[in-house]
């Protein structure tokens, strides 16, 4: 990675780029689910609550990462296919920035607000509303960190996408089928006991919100979730690598 | 960064935390069926947001004065039946019901409402994150001009 001119490009994207409509809808999203999903009053067997609090969290997590993973995922590949539609990949980008650098930059230019738009609101949500006071501090540290590490999956998915923005609407047809088909995939692993553990290999923040909320969970399952966010931070240098390398094929 | 997104954007997002908090009609927390004998205790965790609680019960089968011979605890202090009961703090609340005889109930446990705390909270908060959203914006045009 070139940090010296990503840090130049992230500089003027970020005064280009559009993220205060994304950081206000990702907002009422994120407000709305943690409402409904988490501030809920209810009463339980005593031996049965840390699991009705963590599949209450996840649950929001999951209903968060589909429509604000696809509402992210398809706002940037809107700006980039416009960028490109422009004209700026291909007349204003000159050697050495490369098509890789432009499109990471913008990516970061909308994942760094909003990464910090989304904590501020959940720590604001936790402190104010007393969840704080039922979901215990690590259950809610963990929420946060599963937020964190649904962002990375969320804007992994949107730059492995724009590889293919020559191809549209395959690119956006890959994250409607990536978001939806996920859901689908949670809802019939459910189903199966012996497979529950291959979530965590997708989506690894539902594990880390079981693993902070005192569930137990399996070494494979703990495994498989490390590995899933190693694979989501090389898709995302891979996809960097393929944007640089294969000019023709990948975007502009 | 523009930080004037981020307020904007906790603005938003308390505005409809507010939204939220507002509803405080009384709701019925749990509703079921228990079967009730002496050496088996009833535990059960209750999530509540009012600091109040009224712990209520309906017996369907059993003898006669049958709900004499429950006993009920609130956070290991002994409470009566049908009557409103301040927790005193918002969070989780442990209730535990034991009996002298076998006894199959319904059991109903009510919650008042929300504490006013929550939603003046989350308006001063959706206030000042406004306030300095349209600060922060004045500045950036006053910059820009000069």
């Amino acid at each position: 990675m070139r940090w010296d001119r990503i840090k130049i490009l992230y500089a003027i994207e970020s005064e280009r780029q559009r993220a205060g409509i994304l950081i206000a809808i990702v907002s009422i999203i994120l407000s709305v689910f943690l409402s409904l999903s988490l501030q809920q009053r209810f009463a339980v067997d005593a031996r049965n609550f840390a699991n009705v609090l963590s599949q209450n969290a996840q649950y929001f997590l999951l209903m968060f990462f589909i429509f604000a993973g696809s509402t992210i995922s398809l706002l940037y590949l809107t700006e980039l296919k416009s960028d490109e539609s422009k004209g700026i990949v291909d007349t204003f980008l000159t050697h050495p920035i490369e098509r890789g650098d432009f499109a990471f930059a913008k990516l970061l230019a909308l994942a760094y607000p909003l990464a910090i738009a989304t904590v501020i609101i959940s720590i604001v949500f936790l402190i104010f509303s007393g969840e704080i006071f039922i979901l215990g501090p690590l259950l809610s540290t963990g929420i946060i960190v599963s937020i964190l590490v649904l962002l990375l999956c969320v804007f992994s998915i949107a730059f492995l996408s724009s590889i293919l923005i020559r191809y549209s609407p395959l690119p956006e047809m890959l994250i409607i089928f990536y978001f939806v088909g996920g859901y689908l995939f949670i809802s019939t692993m459910g189903i199966i006991p012996d497979t529950r553990k291959y979530i965590a290999a997708l989506f690894p923040f539902l594990t880390i919100v079981k693993l902070f909320g005192g569930i137990n969970v399996s070494i494979v399952e703990i495994v498989l979730m490390s590995s899933s966010i190693f694979a989501y931070i090389i898709l995302l240098y891979l996809s960097y690598v393929w944007m640089n390398t294969y000019k023709r094929r990948a975007l502009g | 960064m523009k930080w004037e997104s981020v307020l904007i954007g906790l603005s938003i997002a308390s505005i409809i935390f507010l939204g939220m908090s507002l509803n405080a009609q009384p709701v019925a927390l749990y509703e079921g069926n228990h079967y009730l004998n002496p050496h088996r205790e009833v535990h059960m965790k209750i999530v509540e947001f009012g600091g109040e609680l009224k712990v209520k019960f309906k017996i369907t089968v059993g003898g006669k004065n049958a709900s004499k011979n429950i006993t009920i605890y609130l956070d290991g202090k002994k409470i009566p039946q049908g009557k409103w009961v301040s927790t005193g703090y918002i969070g989780v609340h442990t209730l535990v019901i034991n009996s002298t005889k076998e006894v199959n109930m319904d059991l109903y446990v009510y919650s008042k409402g929300e504490s006013v705390y929550i939603p003046i909270s989350f308006g001063i908060v959706a206030a000042l994150s406004a306030l300095l959203a349209f600060a922060k914006y004045r500045q950036d045009k006053k910059y820009q001009r000069s």
